[in-house]
């Protein structure tokens, strides 16, 4: 009895807890996340117009593209390039490389090389740019209010 | 006041109005069966999900670069091949245990470890994937049920209400996160409706979000087109899901509410999938063992189930002209609920009409 009773109660503060939790992580965790505590903040407001990153992929095995395509276009030459996930890590990369934090940067560099652009393809000469865009107006042939060149890198295909 | 009582509380309030039970020792005799039945199935449904997860064995194995979740943090420091192959043994050993004998606590931990292990490593690459949150949240909170097989944990009353309690604790954790997900939208609406701007409530944010989504990376969808150009089908679509997500806890109290949930949250993500290319596999088969299945759901009757709909069900009740007798069927169901977050279930255990050791 004692610990059918304890469980009762612990469910019921696992349950009080979780919405805390979340409300908490969302407020103070880059992505409002400490996995898997998670505040579930997903498509929290309607993306009327953002400003994003992407990478253009402008050389790969010596060969340039133009016009150079952005890493989710070229599906064709990568493997993982239509994952969400890159998205992330690219977004990641530009945020360090406008805060200037070298650190950050190099391990994401480090990540999006070695997992998402792949060795077999080096080496690959990529840019990172700005973008600001309306997603409806995008999507119905407008294109983007603006774009920026922020930092080319180049892939030789050794990740260490 | 005690927490103990407070949570009382809060149940009988998002319960609503209860009838008595007729014979509820039978009741919950039935609705153990089916529970630990499903709890069986869970574990059967574990053991797939890892069997498509190894197709990641390889590709995990030969990364050199992470950006390692907590969980993993030591993964690098070991060796990501070594601990790869770690992880994925014990993912294998912890779901073949529990599916084997999912009435041992100590196999249900070992599956835990498992998935949290691997789900940590699978989301050390970036980005922090959501569609096995719920699952990952279940198996942690079955943990705690009943160690023991189905005759033993089955017979006595503690033992099948605390079964009972814990199937409930999957549910409701299930239902914190749509809450949750549901809330933090209508809460974002708010601030963007003052600005003027497209918000959560508006005719294009489903548009909105598609164009967005698909842009992003370059994808494609089924029906994401046709929602951006037919705005005024996606707004009611948008707002029904709105409704069920941040309704979805209050609806875990009202076992009539069980199924109807369960298929529209389940709709919701084949939806997700059609309009945003967005996939969340490990939901769908959790609702359905969940919900769609709830040993507490009382039979399908509609006028029940809309009179037990939250905030819109006391109009259901008066245009439908019927007793509220859908939320009084609720508490035919709500075993498992009683002493899921109180003491309210105990004075049942401990009635007279049965002794706490009977079968």
């Amino acid at each position: 009895m004692r610990s059918y009773r304890l469980h009762a109660l612990f469910v019921g503060a696992v349950l009080v807890a979780s919405l805390a939790g979340a409300a908490v992580v969302r407020f103070t965790r880059p992505g409002g996340e400490l996995f898997p505590i998670f505040s579930w903040t997903l498509f929290l407001y309607v993306p009327n117009s953002v400003t994003e990153y992407a990478v253009e992929i402008l050389e790969v095995q010596g060969e340039a593209l133009a016009p150079a395509p952005t890493f989710h276009e070229a599906r064709a030459i990568f493997r993982r390039s239509g994952d969400i996930a890159a998205d992330k890590v690219i977004q990641g990369m530009a945020r360090a490389a406008v805060a200037g934090d070298e650190a950050r940067l190099g391990e994401l560099r480090r990540l999006f090389e070695d997992r998402y652009l792949g060795a077999s393809h080096a080496p690959v000469r990529y840019r990172l740019v700005e973008r600001e865009y309306a997603p409806l107006e995008r999507w119905r042939g407008g294109g983007f209010r603006s774009a920026t060149a922020l930092r080319d890198f180049e892939y030789a295909g050794d990740a260490s | 006041m005690t927490p103990a009582l407070a949570l009382r509380r809060a149940r009988r309030w998002l319960s609503g109005p209860r009838g008595a039970l007729e014979h509820p020792f039978a009741l919950q005799r039935a609705r153990f069966e089916t529970a630990f039945t499903l709890v069986g199935v869970f574990y059967a449904a574990n053991l797939y999900l890892t069997f498509t997860q190894l197709q990641h064995w390889a590709s995990l194995a030969r990364a050199r670069a992470l950006d390692p979740l907590w969980p993993v943090a030591w993964v690098e420091s070991v060796g990501i091949a070594t601990s790869v192959h770690a992880i994925m043994g014990l993912l294998l050993v912890g779901s073949v245990a529990a599916a084997l004998l999912p009435g041992r606590r100590a196999a249900r931990t070992l599956a835990f470890l498992g998935l949290l292990l691997f789900h940590a490593l699978l989301n050390s690459f970036g980005k922090i994937n959501h569609s096995s949150h719920g699952w990952l949240l279940c198996a942690f909170l079955w943990i705690f049920l009943p160690d023991g097989t189905r005759g033993t944990v089955g017979a006595t009353r503690v033992g099948r209400q605390h079964l009972l309690n814990g199937f409930w604790s999957g549910m409701a954790i299930q239902a914190v996160c749509y809450s949750l997900a549901g809330t933090w939208k209508v809460l974002g609406a708010i601030p963007q409706a003052l600005r003027g701007e497209v918000h959560s409530l508006a005719p294009d944010a489903l548009g909105t979000h598609i164009a967005h989504r698909l842009l992003q990376t370059g994808g494609d969808s089924l029906l994401g087109g046709f929602f951006i150009d037919h705005a005024w089908l996606g707004w009611p679509s948008f707002a029904f899901v709105l409704y069920l997500q941040v309704f979805a806890l209050w609806a875990v109290f009202r076992p009539p509410l069980h199924r109807a949930w369960g298929a529209g949250l389940i709709s919701f993500h084949f939806m997700v999938y059609l309009t945003l290319g967005v996939i969340f596999e490990p939901p769908v088969l959790l609702m359905g063992i969940l919900f769609l299945c709830s040993p507490f759901a009382p039979e399908w009757r509609l006028r029940e189930v809309l009179g037990a709909l939250p905030v819109l069900g006391g109009l259901a009740r008066r245009v439908l002209g019927s007793a509220p007798r859908g939320i009084a069927d609720a508490g035919e169901g709500q075993e498992g609920l009683d002493g899921a977050v109180g003491a309210h279930g105990l004075g049942d255990l401990r009635s007279p009409r049965e002794p706490l050791s009977s079968r």
